[in-house]
């Protein structure tokens, strides 16, 4: 182990991220928070990340990737959750929609896309929850007809985060009516400015606006939107979902509160159950950080690790509460200030388990390839 | 990970799997509670992840043989002298020993298989092991059986001729391996367990259907794969050619976890099946639950990981877990 090329461009990697964000913070242009990946949007730091090529890591060079491996693109993500720096601007297109627009999309929507994403031009939003179908991907009714030239789409999304500063939707829609509701779906881009498709806000128990509705009434999508193949969508968002479920910030969305109880329990000293729970806590953060890092290395090796990435999240999010309530065992979190670091964790965590499939959910999951295997 | 691994595994399965009511003279006489240990001084040859191998297949076979204590024993001593046929057992005190008139008095309590054993290696803090005859006269055994049924003897010595070990192992160095060796058999049983649970649940029906297709019943089968997918994450960390800072207290904490959440599913799920003497279980989880905090407790790592973890602060913490590059 740690053989791999890979080893000293990771170091590399973690100390222009260090000192980037550090110059940031000390400049006052951001502020570390929980949960930034989803919260934190500044288009500016996106693509100050972009001309360091520090997004698009694993794309190839000829699409304006970088190039690189699974691997170094973890070591780079580890650093800006563990900073809680401002990523929310490139996060979903960077993570899910140029893999899977490589993997399954036309050469000519690769070079219209992928460059985008690249450059932290295209904002992403990911159309998939609806109102009536939750975790249950297979029961989406947002339906997309062919006509002429392309498709017509119709339909409600919900929980679509970001979807007020996206330029573009990853869109999962039904094309046919199959006797398998597994059948007949398939992803596609769309426009934001298209016509039809309006936005609406959703704000959360924070007070805060990150959450939307988006409806789509006759949104024409061009025929060359579509990813892969019609009526194969299932598949497809499958693998996708491992994608999304294997990476560092199902571990590090609460992280800043670790911070802050690492320095709280230097301070009590007399305090052993609590440096009990601080060991329990930087050991299993320890083990996830492998987890994460055989996760990349399966995907780096061609695979797509379902089980393992699901196992991934539910560990990760499981910490990402147990950090809390650590904290919380300390006298800081007495009557917690409502931006505080303790109370932006508190506020966002009831989220943590659910987004990417509920902890129930990934059970099951691990529970079916279990029986089967 | 080793690379005899699969053929390790293999040898042990079919030992197993032999009904042998003499299977530890076996693995004696098949050299394998010395692998290790270098051939020019006694030993079987290959590395510590052999080593692991076997006492993982064996623990996952319910298996209780001194493979652990043989082993180490067997490793420290040596460093000092050729070794012979006899068998030797191996405690870890934390305190210092005063041996400086070359005998020792003491009363040694939880002593592993001390009753079968011809010598005892004593390692203590701040100073070289020393080694005793078992079977001097001047010492006593007094037969102690942990939770799992194994020997844990109590050890009387009365002016015992002890002798210093030169050039053997440090004591830290002695805790680690048997640190990594509980860890695998934590890990080999706790996967022992899962095996057996899994197969009952997919096989035993109830209202009309395997209990498998119960969803909670599904749900805890899950929780458990879960546990184990840590627990190994947690071992190949700590077999890494450069560990992290720490990964000793990781695996023991992570595999101490792993063991007391699948015990206890695994005993649920089985229902009363599970506690009975005849159905192999208990085999398997009276082992997670004496050897979870072998050499230290659980608690005890996770406190001195904790410490030095607010001792470094954040971002020594950091910095010591991703110390590895990647």
């Amino acid at each position: 182990m740690d053989q791999s090329p890979g080893t000293d461009s990771c170091v590399q990697l973690r100390a222009q991220v260090r000192q980037l964000t550090a110059e940031w913070r000390d400049a006052g242009r951001y502020a570390p928070r929980s949960d930034s990946w989803l919260r934190s949007f500044d288009l500016d730091f996106s693509k100050e990340l972009a001309a360091r090529g520090l997004i698009a890591m694993t794309y190839p060079v000829e699409f304006g990737g970088a190039g690189r491996t699974n691997v170094e693109r973890l070591a780079v993500t580890e650093e800006l959750l563990r900073a809680g720096a401002p990523v929310a601007a490139h996060w979903i297109g960077d993570r899910q929609i140029g893999p899977a627009i490589l993997r399954h999309g036309t050469r000519a929507l690769q070079e219209e896309i992928v460059p985008r994403i690249a450059s932290g031009e295209a904002v992403f939003c990911l159309g998939m929850s609806e109102p009536e179908a939750g975790s249950d991907l297979a029961s989406v009714r947002t339906s997309a007809e062919p006509v002429e030239g392309g498709w017509l789409v119709n339909g409600h999304k919900i929980w679509t985060t970001q979807a007020h500063h996206a330029t573009h939707a990853y869109l999962l829609a039904r094309t046919s009516r199959e006797e398998r509701k597994h059948d007949g779906l398939s992803e596609f881009i769309v426009d934001m400015d298209s016509e039809g498709v309006s936005v609406t806000p959703i704000v959360d128990l924070a007070g805060e606006h990150h959450f939307n509705e988006v409806r789509f009434e006759n949104v024409f999508v061009p025929a060359h939107r579509l990813i892969g193949e019609a009526g194969k969508g299932w598949k497809q968002v499958v693998e996708q979902l491992s994608f999304e479920r294997g990476g560092a910030e199902r571990s590090l969305s609460s992280y800043p509160v670790l911070v802050e109880l690492v320095a709280e329990t230097a301070e009590q000293q007399d305090d052993r159950e609590l440096h009990a729970l601080l060991g329990t806590l930087t050991a299993r953060l320890a083990v996830l950080r492998r987890l994460c890092y055989e996760v990349a290395g399966a995907m780096d090796a061609g695979r797509a690790p379902v089980q393992q990435a699901a196992a991934l999240k539910y560990l990760g999010n499981a910490f990402e509460h147990d950090v809390i309530e650590a904290l919380r065992r300390t006298d800081r979190c007495q009557d917690p200030a409502f931006d505080s670091v303790f109370g932006q964790a508190l506020i966002a965590s009831p989220a943590f388990s659910l987004r990417g499939g509920a902890a129930e959910v990934l059970l099951s999951l691990i529970a079916r390839q279990e029986a089967r295997s | 990970m080793s690379q005899y691994a699969d053929e390790l595994r293999s040898l042990v399965d079919d030992l197993a799997a032999s009904g042998n009511p003499d299977l530890w003279n076996s693995l004696v006489g098949l050299g394998l509670p010395r692998v290790g240990i270098d051939e020019e001084r006694g030993g079987s040859g290959g590395s510590l992840d052999d080593l692991l191998v076997v006492v993982q297949s064996l623990a996952g076979h319910g298996i209780g043989v001194p493979v652990v204590e043989a082993s180490t024993a067997d490793w420290v001593l040596s460093h000092a002298r050729e070794l012979d046929a006899e068998p030797s057992t191996v405690l870890l005190l934390d305190s210092a020993l005063d041996a400086e008139s070359g005998t020792l008095t003491a009363e040694l309590s939880a002593v592993p298989w001390a009753r079968d054993a011809a010598r005892l290696v004593l390692c203590a803090p701040h100073s070289a092991p020393l080694v005793v005859d078992l079977r001097h006269a001047s010492v006593t055994v007094s037969p102690v059986d942990n939770i799992a049924g194994e020997p844990r003897d109590t050890v009387t010595l009365h002016a015992t001729p002890a002798v210093l070990l030169e050039g053997a192992p440090s004591y830290g160095a002695v805790r680690e391996r048997l640190a990594l060796l509980w860890s695998a058999a934590v890990l080999g049983a706790a996967h022992g367990a899962y095996r057996l649970t899994r197969s009952y649940v997919a096989e035993r029906e109830q209202f009309g259907a395997p209990l498998l297709k119960i969803p909670a019943v599904a749900g805890n089968l899950a929780r458990m794969r879960v546990q184990l997918v840590q627990a190994d994450a947690a071992l190949a960390l700590a077999t890494e050619a450069a560990p992290p800072e720490g990964a000793t207290e990781i695996v023991r904490i992570t595999t101490a976890a792993a063991a007391t959440e699948i015990a206890q599913i695994a005993h649920q799920l089985h229902g009363a099946m599970g506690i009975t003497a005849e159905y192999p279980l208990h085999h398997l989880t009276r082992r997670l639950w004496s050897w979870r905090d072998a050499v230290a407790s659980e608690r005890s790592w996770a406190e001195s990981l904790g410490r030095r973890a607010a001792e470094a602060g954040e971002s020594g913490v950091w910095t010591r877990i991703t110390a590895t590059g990647h």
